[in-house]
């Protein structure tokens, strides 16, 4: 090859056909590829929907204060704060239960630890972390005058009911991810809807009556409402919620209904290993 | 005698599902499917007894690492049993199976070697996290020096993990992996992308560990001269079968061929033709040029019985060639391989 050939190819372009053909080719597998996950695509839509409306809601809560009146005295700056600080031990504590994951299966799984303790000892970072982030959460709120009025019996068998059903949840999710191997639906549901429907951001009584119907019987409607009830307004165990039943009783049911949760997760999780090692991790 | 590994009537099928009809775009609804049911592992039964260093070899898609899977409960069997120190190994929870057997894929663990620690510390972390955690940190830090300096890691011990070639990142598993103290070792590919002498340094690590200290060892790979190295037995898998075993010696044995190795100082028109019709060669070869004897390389495959060996040295002089290099060897298990799978040059 002489040396203007090499000059030639140096300086050669790449056909405008060819970047046509090559665009042409990509944005059709890619849509192709969305849409083969029939599942991850409609939630994909759905998302975006829910987002707009978070932020229709979040808006109409700070701005009209609307809906607030059922939690006392209680600025919007520390209804979404409280809410907030409370996601964070509820993604914490899904995270952990949800430990054995496709993408690691045989790894985690091939190891001479039982996997309930590799999901504490590899986790305990985060834990600390988020511990941390809680603390900073609170302190941020003290600092632009938030006042916590704090049950601390009513908050901390709160908390203990919360951290059981995150459990039960992240064993469902685990189990239904290796079941399913792609996409995590129960995450998609416990924090999509319930970012909606579950009054972290904002209460439910701004809702839409529809939606308010399908709020109450979420649990985590509940634990926000009860959780704020004993942080910002220091509701006992033995008060009577604005919902009219006394505080232990949903305590008790969330309670009970978080040992079903584990059970069932624990099933699920069992079912989704067996499935794997029976068909392979790939999807 | 004492089996580590019985493996008896195993079976193991996959469900292949193809799609029919026309592909089109299809939001909701399922497309028509046809399920094939495939047996990867196909009735096998085999038992490796302790101390023993056995070597699976065969194509790619035989159902190789499916088997190791199997015996590791990585994978479920649909028919048959499989034991590992007499245990069924789908009646133990995996960590307790862990204990028993050490599974070794290159796969699984590159990923966890990108942390932000030195060689040392990383070793150290994941040892005692995954591989080893029922063992002393002070055993594992021991064991970890000694096979850092075995396998020339020992000037890298304290350098960031991220900055290692995969190369040595392939040692660093194999240290993780020689941790632990199970009686049982099940390794697949173990040697691939690692250089040449570090895989010997491991086969014969691997020979004084089964010798010495009566550990079980079954490899899966495709690299077989490597399986002569360390071998006490060596079974053939193709399409899901244990098709043939015996020790490397007998395998050999059992040969029905021997390779004439031939170095020419031309390359003669119609010698490959002339060879190749003489009576008992079985087949001829072209290897090429051969820089090291500066001459032209031949290898003839030719029958065990009366091989032609006066034949092919007058057919060479007759078409005016001279010999410069000339050998009569045994088939070497890359050869016999090379017969199992149905390749014949």
């Amino acid at each position: 090859m002489s040396e203007r050939c090499y000059e030639e190819l140096v300086r050669k372009r790449i056909p405008l056909r060819n970047l046509l053909i090559i665009t042409y080719d990509v944005t059709k597998g890619m849509f192709s590829y969305v849409i083969q996950y029939r599942t991850a695509f409609i939630l994909d839509v759905v998302n975006v929907v829910i987002a707009v409306l978070v932020y229709i809601f979040l808006g109409k809560s700070i701005l009209y204060q609307e809906g607030l009146s059922v939690y006392g005295d209680v600025s919007p700056l520390a209804f979404i704060i409280s809410g907030l600080a409370l996601d964070i031990i509820a993604r914490q504590v899904y995270s952990i239960s949800a430990y054995v994951k496709v993408d690691d299966f045989e790894f985690v799984l091939h190891s001479p630890m039982p996997l309930f303790h590799q999901a504490l000892l590899n986790n305990f970072y985060k834990v600390v972390a988020d511990l941390g982030k809680f603390s900073i959460y609170l302190a941020v709120a003290y600092v632009f005058g938030v006042r916590f009025k704090v049950n601390v019996v009513a908050a901390l068998a709160m908390a203990v009911v919360l951290i059981m059903f995150y459990i039960g949840v992240g064993l469902v999710a685990s189990g239904v991810n290796l079941i399913i191997k792609k996409g995590d639906p129960v995450n998609w549901f416990l924090y999509t809807i319930t970012d909606l429907l579950s009054g972290k951001l904002f209460p439910v009584g701004i809702l839409p009556p529809v939606f308010q119907g399908l709020s109450w019987v979420l649990p985590t409607t509940w634990f926000y409402l009860i959780w704020r009830l004993s942080t910002l307004n220091n509701m006992g165990l033995f008060d009577i919620t604005p919902s009219g039943q006394p505080v232990w009783l949903i305590i008790l049911c969330l309670g009970v209904f978080s040992l079903v949760l584990i059970a069932i997760g624990k099933k699920t999780l069992d079912y989704g290993i067996e499935k794997c090692l029976r068909e392979g991790v790939l999807p | 005698m004492e089996y580590l590994i019985d493996v008896v009537n195993l079976t193991k099928y996959y469900f292949i599902r193809k799609k029919l009809g026309k592909k089109r775009l299809k939001i909701f609804g399922k497309t028509s499917t046809e399920v094939r049911k495939i047996a990867v592992v196909d009735n096998v039964t085999f038992h490796v007894r302790k101390g023993e260093a056995a070597v699976i070899i065969g194509p790619n898609g035989a159902g190789k690492t499916t088997l190791l899977k199997i015996l590791c409960k990585l994978s479920l069997p649909d028919e048959g049993e499989a034991r590992i120190c007499g245990y069924d190994v789908t009646r133990l929870k995996h960590y307790q199976i862990a204990r028993l057997a050490t599974y070794i894929s290159r796969d699984a663990l590159l990923g966890k070697l990108k942390s932000r620690y030195t060689l040392r510390k990383t070793l150290e972390h994941l040892g005692i996290h995954y591989y080893a955690p029922h063992l002393d940190l002070s055993v594992v830090r021991e064991r970890i020096d000694a096979l850092l300096e075995y396998f020339d890691l020992s000037d890298f011990a304290d350098d960031w993990v991220s900055k290692l070639s995969s190369g040595m990142k392939m040692r660093a598993i194999l240290i993780l992996s020689l941790l632990t103290d199970s009686p049982v070792y099940l390794m697949d590919e173990p040697t691939v992308n690692i250089d040449p002498l570090a895989s010997r340094r491991l086969w014969r690590y691997i020979r004084r560990w089964c010798k010495g200290e009566g550990k079980t060892v079954l490899v899966v790979t495709q690299r077989v001269r490597e399986a002569e190295l360390v071998a006490d037995r060596v079974f053939f898998m193709n399409k899901g079968r244990l098709v043939e075993l015996g020790d490397v010696y007998s395998l050999k044995k059992l040969a029905d061929f021997n390779v004439i190795d031939m170095v020419l100082d031309s390359k003669l028109d119609g010698l490959l033709k002339d060879i190749g019709e003489l009576p008992g060669v079985l087949g001829v070869e072209y290897l090429g040029f051969d820089g090291r004897r500066s001459g032209h390389r031949f290898r003839v495959k030719v029958s065990a019985k009366n091989p032609p060996v006066h034949d092919v040295i007058w057919a060479a002089l007759s078409g005016g060639a001279k010999i410069l290099y000339f050998s009569l060897e045994e088939p070497t298990l890359e050869d016999i391989y090379m017969k199992m799978v149905g390749v014949d040059e």
